[in-house]
């Protein structure tokens, strides 16, 4: 069987099933040489699972995958590293002990012997190419999530991949940092290279790519659509079969409501002992969206730990309710209806081998005992109705949560989180992994909670929807709070103080050192 | 306590089931006819089970038990013989009972102190069976005791060991603090004292029955304080290959094997020591009960306890090797103190005189003093069996260092 | 040139999950039977006398009932400390403990004789469970790695029980041996006519797998248990004191294994002996994960494997192979049913001359 010359990739009627649901049902999906092709849908849609599938790591229930015109059997994810296929997945596999040459050399195939200088100067050499900067003896731990990404992308790199699936890249960048990576891929993509783009985020498709493919419930709705020809609004109806677009109003600065949160002078250490919130404060008042802006990774996340009491706070205080609730076990915290959406929701939002319907009465499984028993009849009533509400999609309130996808995860977390009514809601980075339907739904939901009354501190990376919900807006850069804003201020105002953090950090210690 | 205790009816039922035997066969034109038969007719079929505590290859306790069997099935060609090997003490009844119950066994030996209960408890519940409890002291009309006991032979190591040491200081490496280790050390004791009324006997416990490592920890600690002759009770040969490579070393060290042949692991080293010779017991007891002697009624009384004189014990490091010959010369160039007769001359002696019917001599003969100057045997007295085989014998002879509560 | 690699597996289903375990099951089957065949024996008799042994006859049926008691207590517990990931190795140690101190109560205490039976049994549950605590103390309070401390205080119980035996307990009637005096009758649990099985202990069992499955599945505490298992962040997210399960998991694995040692005492040995568990508690660590650390399946499991252990006599009685070739035995389908568990997890590819076989 001959196709096309021009593909590079070709995949025919792929079928994958799982043992609940037919994840792709029939996809036809082709990639030219040297094209950047952007893979859009919905969360479940079975853009990952695809590309699992050309990378080796799932093999499909029917249907043919040809490289360069010539079919081939994908194994394993070593057959496509072979084949020239690589994937950057959304979670790094990287050690992070061993330096960044190290992590890379393990990732080779070969002998005994680790031919290091080689590596070294060819990275050195593909670093320069395609303007991927990276230290390559520093050690994982000590790069930022993009540094890292980098790394994993140098890796397939120096295997000579032709492909590069890029999971969902942007999902833990900041606005610069992805600028950087679209300008990287484009370079690739001028070598020659093919780049799949695995994206909800339409305007990154529509401004990185040559070609989008859409999937929508593990079907193509439109395939090779040039971003040219696309309107925004097109797109979205294909992605999720329905125009849906929640223009959430920013709420006005409230100045006279009493306070609900206050954070006075605190300091929190993270994990390896180093100071990570360094004397912060601010207040919550009732009714009020706080949002806090910054780029990931200075001080939010043990902000955030520190105020729902899953980390030791090292100095100053926090009230909630006029109550001092400094090193609070989080049980207390919890039971001042106070909920919390975590960063890392992994770690913290579930327990992936226990059932949805587990998992969403997590934080009121004691209102939902009855005696020392639990009562199933009513967990499996609240379950269905938060499942229904939130549009969950999984094959059943009794499947395992490690059975339905990161976006729906995400929606359990929320609509777990917004069921214990809460009064204070700690959210970091609600929507991220949404997709658009669901994001919106998502602030609609935190809007109704404001307008009840509720406060939330909303913890996140992306600007736009910290603009178009706060009342007022922090920035925090160095565990510290640099700048405050209320609601009438632009990205680029936002974005500067984030970038001139840096600066003002520096005149501040300038300034107490002079003191 | 040499001859089974046996009714003077039991007797006469023996000399009885002989001669009826002894006919029978003679009538069937059989004697001497089928290859092996030397014991009489036999009454019927025979099977025997046999429950071992260790593996049948452990060059100790199990491998004497297991020669012995081999020994008999050979023997009697009217027997059959089944095994379990490594039996722990929580799960012997379970295999009593399955060799009874499931392997049709007749009778079955349990060669472990630790079987003592659940072989009553199996035995009460299948009052058909014979069972034959090997060192315990429980019995039932269907369930006997056998035992053999090394102290003579002790006696005699101990004689030696005297004669040979030359720095005065004997050592003792002892399994558990129990009366028959104790019985074993102060027969031993006795012996070098008789020997060399200056030697002491320094005792190193161990408190297990098999520990290669400590037990060579042991030796070395003793030599270390200028031991010279060695005696133990462990099982296994870690004692006599920690001498041998001493002696190849240029150390001459003396030693005295224990309960299995290990001459061959130590030829320059093994003096002499204590063999076993279980098939002796097993014969005698199999052929009672094919003669009917022994049945299901009558064995709440039958408790063996042989030694030299029955031929179940005898002195060497090498079955009919009584002294290693490599130190003849020097035993017999040494003399009882106070005595015109060698050492070897004495061992040979007192040898033959225990091995006699009436037992002549016997080690424990007053008058014996304990570590604290009591009289614990008077003069001119043999100790009874209560002072010899129960709690009572908890002392030391004088001439040892060391406690005998461990 | 052949090449085997090893790679995860994605998703399992519940089928394919069933197929695998038999699978390696008959795999090791046929491996233990060439081994036979080897000795001469024919492996089809073989194990149709094994499977008698431990489940055709009266008597093989009793036999893995006796043993499958202290098992099953122990890996039932287990299951649950497993199942909140609290790794306790200690079930050996704790067994010995509750046996001491049903020891204690049957030849020291001044219990009338009528209560001596309940008070043996909460005894044992206590002392196995402190004995569980002290670990439990450790990991909650120093964050001490419970597998070692675990596995530590086993060796110390071991130590005690050498002491008790060899100096304050050695009964006066043992002639320095060891062993305790036999218990009084009135100390002794009553067997089921005919049998070894001690039926106060077995109803303890199936009454105590029951409990233990509701409490898993319809309980508050063992919701916690379950999440904390799963994921103690989450836990500790979702305010839920991690500490108090931690304890409470290692209470009841401790107690149960506790009992398991009344049971030996006073069911089966009727005295205090040295070794007074082969290794029960080491052994139930199998049937507490085959039974997926479900309390009812545990049981099962523990059924099974005794039943394994107790047909595996037949090897040495009646096919007169030595007792080492029984560990061989039990060692290879132990090893393979264990093996099939890491088959669900990851699939293994070997390639060889252009062709590839999936298992």
């Amino acid at each position: 069987m001959t196709t096309n010359e021009n593909y590079l990739v070709e995949m025919r009627g792929i079928v994958k099933r799982f043992p609940t649901v037919t994840a792709l049902d029939s996809v036809d999906f082709k990639v030219r040489v040297g094209e950047i092709h952007a893979l859009l849908g919905e969360n479940g849609a079975g853009k990952t699972t695809l590309m699992r599938i050309l990378y080796g790591m799932y093999r499909p229930d029917a249907g043919e995958i040809f490289i360069e015109g010539r079919k081939v059997s994908i194994g394993s994810p070593r057959d496509a590293l072979r084949m020239g296929i690589g994937m950057v997945h959304q979670h790094f596999m990287l050690v992070d002990r061993l330096t960044v040459l190290e992590n890379i050399a393990l990732f080779l195939e070969g002998g005994l012997r680790i031919p290091f200088n080689e590596i070294r100067n060819k990275i050195m050499e593909l670093s320069e190419t395609y303007g991927l900067k990276i230290n390559l003896d520093a050690k994982i731990w000590q790069l930022s999530i993009g540094e890292q990404q980098r790394v994993e992308i140098l890796k397939t790199l120096y295997r000579d991949v032709r492909i590069l699936i890029l999971d969902e890249p942007t999902s833990v960048l900041t606005p610069l940092e992805s600028e950087d990576l679209f300008k990287s891929i484009k370079k690739m993509a001028n070598t020659g290279k093919s780049i799949i783009l695995i994206t909800h985020r339409l305007d990154e498709a529509l401004k990185a790519s040559d070609s989008i493919t859409i999937l929508r419930k593990g079907r193509v709705v439109a395939a090779d659509i040039k971003p040219s020809e696309a309107s925004r609004i097109d797109l979205v109806s294909m992605i999720v079969g329905k125009v849906l677009e929640f223009k959430p109003k920013a709420g006005e600065v409230i100045k006279e409501a009493k306070p609900v949160l206050e954070v006075d002078d605190l300091r929190v250490l993270d994990d390896r002992g180093i100071v990570a919130v360094d004397g912060v404060s601010f207040v919550l008042r009732e009714g009020e969206i706080l949002g806090v802006a910054g780029v990931a990774g200075n001080g939010q996340r043990e902000l955030v730990e520190a105020i729902t009491g899953l980390r030791k706070v090292a100095g100053g205080s926090i009230k909630m309710f006029g109550v001092d609730v400094t090193n609070s076990p989080p049980n207390k915290i919890i039971k001042m209806s106070v909920a919390h959406i975590p960063e890392d929701r992994l770690r913290y939002g579930v327990a992936t081998e226990l059932s949805v319907s587990d998992n969403l009465i997590m934080k009121l499984h004691k209102r939902f005992s009855r005696g020392v028993f639990m009562d199933n009849k009513a967990i499996g009533k609240e379950a269905e109705r938060l499942i229904q509400e939130f549009e969950i999609v999984t094959p059943s309130a009794n499947a395992p949560v490690n059975m339905i996808s990161g976006g729906n995860i995400q929606k359990l977390i929320i609509a777990r989180e917004l069921s214990i009514k809460p009064k204070i809601l700690i959210a970091s980075n609600p929507t991220s992994g949404l997709d658009v339907a669901s994001t919106n739904y998502v602030h609609w939901v935190f809007h109704r909670l404001r307008a009840s009354g509720s406060s939330i501190l909303l913890v996140s990376e992306d600007l736009d929807e910290i603009l178009s919900l706060s009342n007022r807006i922090i920035v925090m850069k160095n565990g510290r709070i640099v700048k405050e804003f209320d609601r009438n201020v632009t990205v680029n105002e936002i974005g500067l103080a984030m970038a001139a953090g840096e600066a003002y950090d520096e005149r501040m210690r300038n300034k107490v050192s002079g003191a | 306590m040499s001859i089974p205790k046996i009714s003077g009816i039991m007797v006469l039922l023996i000399a009885i089931f002989f001669a009826v035997g002894v006919a029978i066969g003679y009538v069937a034109g059989g004697w001497g006819k089928v290859p092996g038969y030397e014991y009489g007719m036999p009454v019927k079929k025979l099977k025997a089970g046999f429950i071992y505590v260790g593996p049948v290859e452990d060059f100790g306790w199990t491998a004497a038990h297991d020669q012995a069997r081999k020994h008999v099935e050979k023997l009697f060609p009217w027997l059959e013989t089944v095994y379990v090997e490594s039996v722990e003490e929580a799960e012997a009844a379970r295999y009593i009972e399955r060799l009874v119950r499931e392997e049709g066994a007749d009778i079955v030996f349990t060669t472990s102190y630790g079987f003592m209960d659940p072989t009553i408890d199996v035995a009460q519940r299948y009052p058909d069976k014979l069972f034959f409890h090997c060192s315990g002291f429980k019995r039932r009309p269907n369930s006997g005791t056998y035992f053999v006991d090394f102290y003579q032979v002790y006696y005699l190591n101990g004689l030696m060991a005297g004669a040979l040491t030359k720095t005065g200081k004997v050592g003792y490496v002892a399994a558990h603090p129990i009366p028959e280790v104790i019985r074993h050390i102060n027969a031993f004791a006795l012996g070098v004292k008789e020997a060399n009324p200056e030697a002491k006997v320094y005792v190193r416990w161990l408190h297990e029955w098999y520990a290669p490592e400590l037990a060579r920890e042991a030796a070395q600690a003793l030599v270390s304080i200028g031991v010279d002759t060695l005696a133990f009770t462990e099982d296994s040969t870690a004692i006599v290959e920690f001498a041998q490579q001493q002696y190849e070393q240029g150390k001459q060290l003396y030693v005295f094997s224990h309960y299995s042949p290990m001459q061959n692991v130590g030829p320059d080293v093994v003096v002499s020591g204590q063999l076993v010779h279980w098939e002796v017991i097993y014969a005698d007891i199999l052929m009672k009960v094919a003669l009917n002697v022994y049945n299901n009624t009558n064995l709440e009384n039958v408790d063996y306890l042989w030694m030299l004189k029955e031929g179940a014990v005898e002195l060497g490091g090498k079955p009919g090797v009584p002294v290693n010959p490599k130190f003849i010369d020097e035993l017999k160039n040494k003399y009882l103190p106070g005595k015109s007769i060698s050492a070897y001359d004495a061992v040979m002696n007192r040898l033959a005189l225990m091995k006699e019917a009436n037992v002549p001599f016997d080690p424990f003969t007053g008058p014996i003093m304990d570590q604290n100057g009591n009289i614990k045997i008077q003069a001119g007295q043999r100790a009874t069996i209560e002072q010899l085989f129960t709690e009572q014998m908890n002392w030391f002879v004088d001439n040892i260092i060391g406690s005998p509560s461990g | 040139m052949m090449q085997i690699r090893v790679e995860k597996r994605i998703v399992v289903s519940k089928g394919f999950n069933a197929s695998i375990r038999i699978f390696t099951l008959l795999l090791s089957l046929v491996l233990v039977g060439i081994l036979f065949a080897i000795y001469g024996i024919n492996p089809l008799e073989a194990y149709a006398r094994i499977f008698m042994n431990a489940f055709g006859s009266e008597f093989g049926l009793s036999e893995t009932i006796v043993k499958m008691l202290p098992i099953g207590l122990c890996a039932t517990g287990l299951a649950i400390a497993y199942k909140a990931r609290v790794l306790n190795i200690g079930a050996e140690g704790q067994l010995i403990l509750g046996a001491m101190a049903a020891t204690w109560i049957a030849l020291y205490s001044n219990i009338p004789s009528s209560l001596v039976g309940a008070v043996m049994l909460l005894a044992g549950f206590a002392a196995g469970a402190l004995w569980a605590a002290i670990p439990a103390v450790l990991k909650i309070k120093l964050n001490v790695n419970e597998v070692i401390t675990t596995l530590m205080m086993n060796y110390i119980s071991l130590e005690l029980l050498d002491y008790v035996l060899t100096g304050p307990w050695k009964g006066p009637s043992q002639r320095g041996f060891p062993l305790t005096d036999p218990f009084p009758s009135y100390a002794r649990f009553p067997l089921i006519g005919g049998t070894r099985i001690h039926y106060y202990t077995l109803i303890l069992l199936l009454v105590l797998a029951i409990i233990l499955y509701v409490f898993m599945s319809r309980t508050r505490i063992g919701y916690e248990i379950k999440i904390v298992g799963s994921n103690p962040e989450a836990a500790r997210y979702a305010g839920i004191n991690v500490s108090k399960n931690i304890l409470t998991v290692m209470l009841i694995s401790g107690g149960l294994a506790g009992i398991a040692g009344v049971g030996e005492v006073a069911g089966v040995q009727g005295r205090l002996i040295e070794n007074i568990s082969p290794g029960y508690g080491y052994t139930a660590i199998i049937p507490a994960w085959l039974g997926g650390l479900n309390p009812l399946a545990a049981l099962l499991a523990s059924f099974f494997i005794s039943g394994l252990m107790v047909g595996s006599d037949s090897v040495q009685v009646s096919l007169r192979l030595r007792a080492s070739f029984v560990d061989v035995f039990n060692g290879m389908i132990l090893l393979f049913f264990i093996g099939s568990e890491i088959l669900t997890r990851y699939r293994i590819l070997i390639e060889a001359r252009g062709r590839k076989i999936w298992i």
